[in-house]
């Protein structure tokens, strides 16, 4: 029987409990928005005592099902002020699904400025008090921590998460136990500090299986989904994921004058190509003298689509450097160079830092001035003053929205005070829609119409055409779905393109659980969690008014389109179809 | 590499000077574009093409299919198409100076 996981920091006591007949489905996003927004009052402060951090791993995480071993991290964002979830693939999701733990919940705050270490094992659950891990960075506090306690997943926060950043994330070990698996939107990370929490340690050894009520029906949907992954485009092995990694998105964003570059002044970045997924592949090629293919980032995943960067004396420099984060760190601050993102991505891992966020404050800070665009020497300076908690550190520390009124910038790209992706919303318009609408603040994951406005997934949309309510609505709902089954949403791009996929995946489940769920049920829980994550957020003060992308964006045509943002606040507000937030 | 057409090969006279302005153009008429391809297509061009956008003389009247053809992409492989930016289907019309980009299938995020 699953069991809740209860820490409160205050009390300095655990606690195991049942879990409640309501949240009995309810595994990853769906449990960790549902006992944010039944547990936490929305007008708290993010950093408080009345803040509570969940960690719930997905429905089918910790079974065979490929490509499930994703870990919810929940709460109230010190970034957009909403609810937040944020997941990341890693073996942590795969040993507290086994533990049979459906939820972490930390709880309540310090009493003084102790530091805590959380062990979890199959006999139980340590606070264990620790100071030695003060003030140091993930790789360090990663390390340290597998030579005390021997094979575990970890979860830590770097020195941004200790000094209450609001671009503070959270970060898990890889496969090969590198500090480089993140939660890393929306500032999760200070939440962590701000309990004192600087690590969450789990052994699985000795647990045993994920029960399954049907292990026939699961084993139907698991061959399915398998199947689909395995013959897609995009996630088959050696495919575009596997071969490239998300960075091979720089190109045809680029192609599409949508590549966000010089803080969402321009479409197109003429390093682009310098900078994209194939010049990873290339370069590390002409460096090692042979092709590497990516790697997993947790265990059970077919995609495989982490990549590794290395040096040119053929040592690794760092694992991994998504799309987003080469992005950030290179064309929207007019970086063109991959081992000065590389250098940089190191140091927000360490630091412990949302590349999104922090790259894209760092264009911020170069457009109010603190240091020229494309200034790569004073980029890596900046983000080590961060690390450092230098005043100018703790300004970019705590994101766009309050870089850019420190320095009076008008051009902030943010919502919900949380920094957009690498997709211009002027460009693709759905995608804007998201960012726009979801209770996440900027978020593309939330509902990547991305797969047909520009990548010609589940068919072609024009990416001009601003009736997009309906289309991001589907994918939201979708997503939220996805996000708690346990898979990474990359399985989206096989199971859009193939239906028989879409169905393992509602097998799996139905398996696991022992449920009837159709492809219905999947829309309803879908718009069920979408429901109260508004509803958290609206109590919390948000109006349809914060449904909206930044005003520039109305009036500053992007070239080369030299296109506005002209969605109407009538199709935004269509989207969740509610009178007020 | 398959070889397409002798228009490929040699370059006609401008046939605008010939007959002057204001009629139809004959079939013959060549134009210019810029073509890049990406990602796993790559490897269906020799190395000088691989890497950067080239150049290419095409047909008045070409589409996008007759330019994937014409260097000798697998079709089957070629997912998303743009000119000047836009995403256009195989059939567009292509005209001077156009810029193509083909891109075989991709996701990410």
């Amino acid at each position: 029987m699953a069991k809740i996981l209860r820490v409160d920091i205050g009390t300095e006591s655990v606690a195991f409990e049942e879990v409640p007949d309501k949240y009995k489905f309810a595994r990853g996003r769906w449990l960790t928005s549902s006992l944010v927004a039944d547990e936490v009052d929305p007008t708290c402060h993010p950093l408080g005592p009345g803040n509570k951090l969940v960690f719930s791993p997905g429905i089918v995480t910790g079974t065979t099902a490929p490509t499930s071993a994703r870990i919810s991290v929940g709460g109230k964002s010190p970034l957009t002020g909403g609810i937040k979830e944020s997941n990341a693939g890693a073996k942590f999701a795969t040993m507290q699904a086994r533990l049979g733990i459906a939820a972490i919940i930390v709880q309540g705050q310090p009493k003084d400025s102790k530091q805590y270490v959380l062990a979890v094992d199959k006999n139980g659950a340590r606070l264990v008090a620790e100071d030695g891990l003060r003030g140091l960075g993930t790789y360090a506090t990663t390390d340290a921590l597998i030579a005390k306690y021997g094979k575990v997943g970890v979860c830590c926060i770097g020195p941004a998460g200790e000094m209450r950043m609001a671009m503070a994330g959270i970060c898990f070990n890889d496969l090969e136990d590198r500090a480089s698996r993140f939660s890393g939107r929306g500032g999760l990370g200070a939440v962590m500090g701000a309990k004192g929490l600087k690590a969450i340690v789990v052994n699985s050894r000795g647990a045993p299986a994920v029960p399954i009520v049907d292990k026939e029906l699961f084993e139907a949907g698991r061959a399915k989904l398998t199947k689909a992954i395995r013959s897609h485009d995009i996630t088959k092995p050696k495919g575009g994921l596997n071969t490239y990694g998300t960075a091979v998105l720089l190109n045809i964003l680029n192609e599409a004058g949508a590549l966000p570059t010089r803080n969402f002044s321009r479409g197109r970045f003429e390093k682009a190509a310098d900078v994209a997924g194939e010049a990873i592949f290339e370069g590390n090629k002409a460096r090692l003298g042979k092709e590497v293919y990516n790697h997993a980032c947790s265990p059970g995943c077919i995609i495989q689509c982490s990549n590794t960067w290395y040096a040119p004396d053929g040592s690794e420099m760092v694992s991994c450097i998504e799309y987003e984060t080469v992005w950030a760190l290179g064309p929207d601050c007019e970086i063109g160079d991959l081992d000065v993102i590389g250098r940089l991505t190191w140091l927000c891992n360490d630091i412990g830092l949302d590349t999104i966020e922090a790259g894209g404050t760092l264009a911020v800070a170069m457009e109010g001035g603190v240091i020229p665009f494309g200034d790569k020497k004073g980029a890596v300076k900046l983000m080590e003053e961060v690390g450092k908690g230098t005043p100018l550190g703790h300004i970019i520390g705590a994101g766009a929205a309050v870089t850019g009124r420190v320095f009076g910038v008008v051009r902030v790209p943010t919502v919900k005070g949380q920094h957009m992706p690498a997709y211009e919303p002027r460009v693709v318009k759905g995608i804007g829609v998201t960012y726009a609408t979801t209770p996440m603040g900027a978020d593309h994951t939330a509902g990547y119409t991305i797969a047909p406005e520009i990548l010609g997934v589940s068919g072609k949309v024009d990416s001009f055409d601003v009736n997009k309510a309906e289309l991001s609505r589907n994918f939201q709902t979708t997503t939220a779905f996805i996000d708690s089954s346990g898979h990474c949403l990359f399985i989206a791009f096989p199971i859009l393109d193939f239906p028989e996929g879409f169905q393992g995946v509602i097998d799996e489940c139905n398996g696991l659980l022992g449920t009837r769920w159709t492809a219905e049920d999947i829309g309803r829980i879908g718009a069920d969690i979408l429901a109260r994550e508004r509803a958290f957020n609206k109590t919390a003060g948000f109006t349809n008014a914060d449904d909206r992308l930044p005003e520039f964006m109305k009036y500053e045509p992007l070239p080369p389109h030299n296109e506005v943002w002209n969605v109407s606040d009538a199709e935004l507000d269509a989207v969740h179809g509610d009178a007020a937030s | 590499m398959r070889s397409w057409t002798p228009f490929t090969a040699t370059r006609l006279p401008d046939c605008d000077s010939l007959i002057g302005g204001g009629h139809a153009r004959p079939r013959f008429h060549l134009m210019h574009v810029s073509v890049r391809v990406f990602a796993t297509l790559k490897r269906y061009l020799p190395e000088e093409r691989a890497n950067h956008a080239f150049d290419l003389e095409v047909p008045d009247g070409a589409t996008l299919d007759d330019v994937v053809r014409m260097i000798g992409l697998p079709a089957a492989e070629v997912k998303v198409t743009f000119v000047n930016g836009r995403a256009e289907a195989l059939s567009h019309v292509l005209h001077e100076g156009d810029e193509i980009g083909i891109f075989p299938p991709l996701g990410g995020g």
